[in-house]
């Protein structure tokens, strides 16, 4: 019989019913911690045991989850981060994002390791968290505001030890790439949950907790955590990272030729210099901003200022400066900055937002969208045609606002005229800051991403650089194996970045996992778990979406077809039999069939009984 | 006894793709050397360094450091 582990758990889940007004505790099961640690795996087990197929994304039936790792919260390098997820409403699939800042450690401090909105409200309306305290309030005035007018306002009202999460306008407009923001300026930006909260009707959940997080060896944890940071603060690079963040890497992609850049026709942006790391931090960089425990802080808190306008922002990360900079190729950071905001703002984020910005553009100098159903001409490298999509977009506005905030598949398959062979997503997920035409290992992680077209799961363009960009051989397995390792972060409730940026050794998340949860776990087992959640996930997509396996395992069109026009990586791109072939190898390695499903073995040697189940019968 | 001696520093998970995944260590060559040769003697490719410093200042890969120095590379972080 599983029992809970005597720390880094408070073992509650608080649940939230928006169409009845009541709140419920339930206990967290008990095996969940050893099967599937927390975060990103809590939120995994919870949608495939209570989302059922044919849930519509954006009604009742959807669950909106926020969920703690067991070292959120717990003083340690990177241990603000937050998992959030739903049934995404942009792919029909398994759908969440992380974001850092300060949530799970609220939540947790509340005594809740989950939280769970059920239902939906029947009028817009806010969800205050205060310890054993939970009351739905109207959200008033609230609805249309920005999210950092709203997150002001909530802060002023209830206090600054709130911790706060809110949408903007896209979010309750139900756009499917809108976001959840939190701390002015960090945003849980994937999947489009940010419309999954505005279906509920909720605007904002704000979270206070007076209370301790368990640990099952207090000493031990300021010890090692003591450890830990002097390790951090000795690692090679840590002073020479931290001034320009993520945007640091701006120059070096392009270097490498895998920027995206015109709406990804090409992989090289020419003025690339006028939106990297130096610029920012030259020219509108005010303070460096993290989140809690952070001792490298990623976050650049900055001043835009441009002719429509000014705006202080926490930004632009690498992220932003790909897609909003190279994708509609915007040239100066003050610009980047700006457009950043905006999006921020008004709850949209900011990798899907450039990248429908993006497409919309080609397709209007394609001829597929017309000056007036635009509203505007629209150019790549104009911050008002930009800025302007951003807002019809954000607002629905009849038209094209409306049919873009469906997400470039939906919008590409209405407007035809072949422009679904520049949509760049994969499964209804736009793409992100790698445009990987040459970079086998790095299209492989897209194309075979959880969630559709995302990096972080498998950041493996450094590997396609140390081992041969022409070369596929070895690249299904070294994805394979950074899809266990990162999206483990994501369930222990910690950052990446160190072991990332400074080289902060995995070895001290399996050192650390027992003082603080009282279970000893090696790192083998810890990724196996990581392996189970990866499963567990391509079943649940499987199940809701017709075709998600090999057939919506591909990239668009102009990847495999059109080689890459200029810059570092000219004439290259990968041959859909190479994808293939990368295709075959790792469904070989995982244990899957030829269609890319997990067979009935592999579940069940990964202890998932239900889930063979469900698919094998 | 090699002429030219530096300490090399990596920073960033792509450690694991220098000698021994190692993030200290010390390079002896004959005589000084840019960073790209440094770089081709230790069989690591150019592109997976993507800032050099040095002394406290940002360096290309150009850059030949006094005999002694440290130089810390760079190598990728993945974007937020």
């Amino acid at each position: 019989m599983a029992s809970l582990p005597p720390g880094g758990y408070n073992g509650r889940i608080l649940r939230v019913d928006l169409t009845s007004g009541e709140h419920r505790v339930t206990p967290l099961p008990a095996d969940w911690p050893d099967k599937y640690i927390g975060g990103r795996g809590f939120v995994s087990r919870l949608l495939y045991e209570e989302v059922p197929p044919g849930t519509d994304p954006l009604g009742p039936q959807n669950k909106l989850v926020m969920a703690a790792g067991p070292l959120s919260g717990v003083f340690l390098p990177g241990c603000g981060k937050t998992h959030l997820g739903a049934k995404s409403p942009a792919t029909g699939g398994y759908g969440d994002s992380n974001v850092g800042g300060h949530l799970s450690p609220e939540l947790k401090q509340a005594g809740y390791d989950m939280l769970v909105l059920e239902g939906a409200s029947a009028e817009p309306c806010i969800v205050v968290i205060n310890d054993d305290e939970v009351e739905i309030r109207p959200a008033g005035d609230l609805w249309g505001l920005g999210c950092f007018a709203t997150e002001k306002r909530l802060k002023d009202e209830l206090g600054e030890e709130f911790q706060i999460a809110v949408i903007g306008p896209a979010g309750e407009n139900l756009v499917k790439f809108a976001c959840i923001g939190h701390d002015f300026g960090r945003q849980a930006g994937r999947t489009g949950i940010g419309a999954v909260m505005g279906s509920k009707k909720v605007k904002a959940l704000a979270i206070q907790g007076s209370g301790t997080i368990p640990l099952a060896d207090p000493q031990g944890v300021l010890q090692l955590g003591k450890t830990m940071y002097e390790a951090c603060f000795a690692a090679p690079g840590f002073r020479e990272w931290t001034p320009q963040g993520t945007a640091g890497v701006t120059d070096w992609v392009n270097e490498v030729g895998a920027f995206p850049t015109r709406n990804f026709q090409t992989s090289f942006f020419p003025e690339y210099k006028k939106i990297n790391g130096e610029r920012l931090r030259e020219d509108i960089h005010l303070t460096d901003k993290g989140c809690m425990g952070c001792p490298t802080p990623c976050g650049k808190y900055s001043h835009a200022k441009v002719p429509m306008g000014e705006a202080k922002v926490e930004g632009p990360e690498y992220e932003t400066i790909a897609m909003l900079g190279g994708d509609c190729c915007l040239a100066d950071i003050n610009e980047v900055a700006y457009a950043n905001y905006i999006c921020d703002d008004l709850g949209l984020d900011s990798i899907s937002g450039g990248n429908v910005a993006a497409f919309a553009i080609e397709a209007y100098e394609k001829g597929v969208i017309s000056e007036e159903q635009a509203g505007m001409p629209l150019a790549f490298g104009d911050l008002p045609s930009v800025v302007h999509l951003l807002r019809i977009i954000a607002g629905r506005e009849e038209g094209l606002g409306d049919l873009l905030a469906e997400g470039v598949k939906t919008a590409s398959e209405k407007l035809g005229q072949d422009s679904a062979r520049y949509a760049i997503h994969v499964k209804g997920l736009e793409w992100t800051g790698y445009e990987s035409r040459y970079a086998p290992a790095m299209m492989l992680s897209y194309v075979t991403a959880d969630i559709g077209a995302h990096h972080n799961r498998s950041w493996a363009i450094t590997f396609d650089v140390a081992k041969g960009r022409d070369e596929l051989a070895g690249k299904a397995e070294r994805v394979i194996e950074l899809q266990h390792i990162r999206p483990l972060f994501d369930c222990l409730g910690v950052c990446r970045l160190q072991w990332v940026e400074i080289g902060f050794e995995l070895e001290w998340y399996e050192k650390v996992f027992p003082v603080v949860t009282g279970r000893q776990r090696t790192w083998q087992e810890l990724l196996q778990a990581s392996e189970r959640v990866w499963n567990l996930n391509r079943v649940y997509s499987a199940r809701h979406v017709p075709g998600w396996g090999r057939r919506l395992d591909q990239p668009p069109a102009r990847f495999v077809e059109e080689p890459v026009p200029d810059g570092p990586a000219k004439g290259k791109f990968i041959t859909q039999a190479q994808l293939d072939e990368l295709l075959d190898t790792y469904y070989r390695l995982r244990g899957w069939t030829d269609d890319g499903l997990p067979t009935k073995e592999k579940l069940l040697e990964l202890d998932l009984p239900d889930a063979a189940k469900d698919l094998w019968g | 006894m090699a002429g030219y001696r530096v300490q090399i520093e990596v920073a960033g998970h792509a450690k694991e793709y220098f000698p021994g995944g190692r993030d200290r260590f010390d390079v002896e060559l004959d005589e000084p050397a840019t960073i790209n040769e440094i770089l081709a003697h230790l069989g690591v490719p150019s592109e997976l360094v993507m800032a050099v410093f040095s002394a406290g200042e940002r360096r290309d890969k150009d850059y030949v450091a006094p005999a002694g120095a440290t130089v810390t590379l760079l190598t990728p972080p993945s974007g937020g």
